[in-house]
């Protein structure tokens, strides 16, 4: 094995998990900011300049509350689940290429953790083993709106990672690969449509796959209008109501670490990640998270909450037979784009 | 397609090397190193931050004040005294959206490698997945009209 690599590797992925952690810190920020914005509000702005410290605050506060452990609570299951959400979410980063490979101190450090041949599999993946922390959590709190929450919540995210696994597959038919590098760098290729020539960013080529993934991330990471595991109005808090102090507080981190997580993948699959001009890779993936992200803050504030049933019909009787007809219509076209038709 | 035994190269009906024909396209490498470290360090990472989440939760134990009463253990129920079994029963609909989930997930991931080799599958394979989706789409129809799709 090559130790060198895997101590370089390894380094990179230990800040960027940290830097995840910070960033996550400063989404509940954001989203606060811009949310009351919104609404015709200021938002926190009193801890610090802007409000800035706020999330430094709020993450003490949370730490010195008192940890509950109901009484009828399937302890050790009641304790571990959050940890399981929280442990898993920040890892779906490590195969998302951040630029190309920096030479420092005569080391190449290259830019992406991991690079695997099955990156996108493997992220799909993580998000399924997800909801067993939801899951685990909702039933081991021997409460009755925990366990509607966590089942509602485990029904609706595997509804709509399948929508999330089958709009992707358009993609794969035209990079031919499952793994993030190659289908950037297929993405930085030209597209010349006419006299236009544009970046071959498949938001152009895919993009009813782009919607549906767009649908589907944001039912796949429980956020308005799709948070019905959580609808307080009918659940009190769904499958976290039973937790306090840190052990609720890894539930909202997981929410947000996967929220930055998607918004990433968003960008790589579709808007060619790292690809732009004058300024290094990184500043533009992040310009394009960013936007997601603010996207959505967005959501949140226009849309009222879907109703179960709705939701449910959305992702198998619209969305499924979308992501359908676009893997065949995109077949179809690259059949006749390499002569086979 | 089949696998020639001799050169252990992929073929497709034609003949035709897959690899060459993969190279002839994009002229770049695919998959060139498939290297167990890329998962070593994932692994590592697995273990990272589950030490990190289990050293926040032990350094709140310092900080954190712990006064349990039998009040506060009861489980949330608006201030009302519970009176049902929480792990009670629940709608077989759950059920019904796993099942459909296992057959629809399956699906998806037997189309990932056909996508990824699409471009040499070619005409047979879009004729073969097709009638793989076309199969199961017959399915979901008759779910929907039998109305298991409904939710009320």
């Amino acid at each position: 094995m090559d130790w060198q690599r895997l101590l370089v590797s390894y380094f990179v992925g230990f800040v960027l998990l940290n830097v995840l952690l910070g960033l996550m810190a400063y989404m509940t920020w954001f989203e606060r900011r811009v949310l009351a914005r919104m609404q015709h509000r200021v938002g926190p702005n009193r801890t610090g300049p802007f409000g800035l410290l706020q999330p430094i605050a709020d993450g003490i506060k949370l730490l010195a509350k008192e940890d509950i452990v109901p009484a009828n609570a399937d302890r050790l299951v009641f304790l571990v689940a959050p940890l399981l959400s929280f442990a898993l979410a920040p890892l779906g980063a490590a195969v998302i290429p951040f630029g190309e490979t920096l030479h420092l101190f005569g080391l190449e450090i290259p830019l992406l953790v991991a690079d695997i041949n099955v990156a996108v599999l493997y992220v799909l993946a993580l998000g399924s083993i997800g909801v067993y922390g939801i899951i685990l959590g909702g039933y081991a709190s021997g409460n009755r709106y925990s366990l509607l929450g966590a089942l509602r919540s485990t029904a609706q995210v595997i509804s709509y990672e399948l929508v999330l696994g089958l709009s992707l597959v358009g993609v794969f038919i035209l990079a031919g690969s499952l793994s993030l590098q190659d289908i950037l760098r297929e993405q930085q290729r030209a597209l010349v449509i006419g006299p236009l020539t544009l970046p071959n960013w498949y938001i152009l080529s895919q993009p009813l796959a782009f919607a549906l993934f767009l649908i589907a991330a944001v039912a796949e990471t429980n956020r308005a209008p799709f948070d019905l595991p959580e609808a307080e109005t009918e659940l009190v808090a769904g499958y976290f109501t039973e937790y306090s102090g840190f052990r609720f507080s890894f539930y909202f981190l997981a929410e947000y670490i996967n929220m930055i997580v998607v918004s990433l993948l968003a960008a790589t699959l579709f808007l060619g990640g790292i690809d732009g001009p004058f300024v290094d890779g990184v500043w533009w993936l992040a310009l394009k998270a960013l936007f997601f992200l603010f996207f959505y803050v967005w959501l949140r504030a226009t849309l009222p909450r879907f109703r179960y049933d709705q939701l449910m019909g959305l992702a198998w009787k619209v969305l499924l037979p979308l992501a359908l007809l676009n893997i065949g219509l995109t077949g179809l076209v690259r059949l006749w784009g390499i002569g086979a038709l | 397609m089949h696998t020639d035994l001799r050169s252990g190269m992929l073929r497709n009906l034609h003949g035709r090397a897959i690899l060459h024909d993969r190279a002839g396209r994009g002229g770049r490498e695919r998959g060139a190193s498939v290297s167990l470290v890329d998962y070593a360090v994932i692994g590592l990472l697995v273990l990272t931050s589950t030490v990190m989440g289990t050293v926040l939760i032990l350094l709140g134990h310092f900080v954190r004040p712990r006064k349990p009463t039998p009040a506060k253990l009861q489980p949330y129920e608006s201030g009302v005294p519970d009176v049902n079994p929480p792990r009670g029963r629940i709608t077989p609909r759950f059920y019904l959206v796993a099942l459909l989930f296992v057959v629809f997930d399956v699906e998806a991931i037997f189309l990932y490698p056909w996508a990824v080799a699409f471009d040499v599958l070619a005409l047979y394979g879009y004729l073969q997945a097709a009638l793989f989706v076309g199969i199961l789409l017959i399915g979901l129809l008759y779910e929907w009209r039998k109305g298991a799709l409904e939710w009320v």
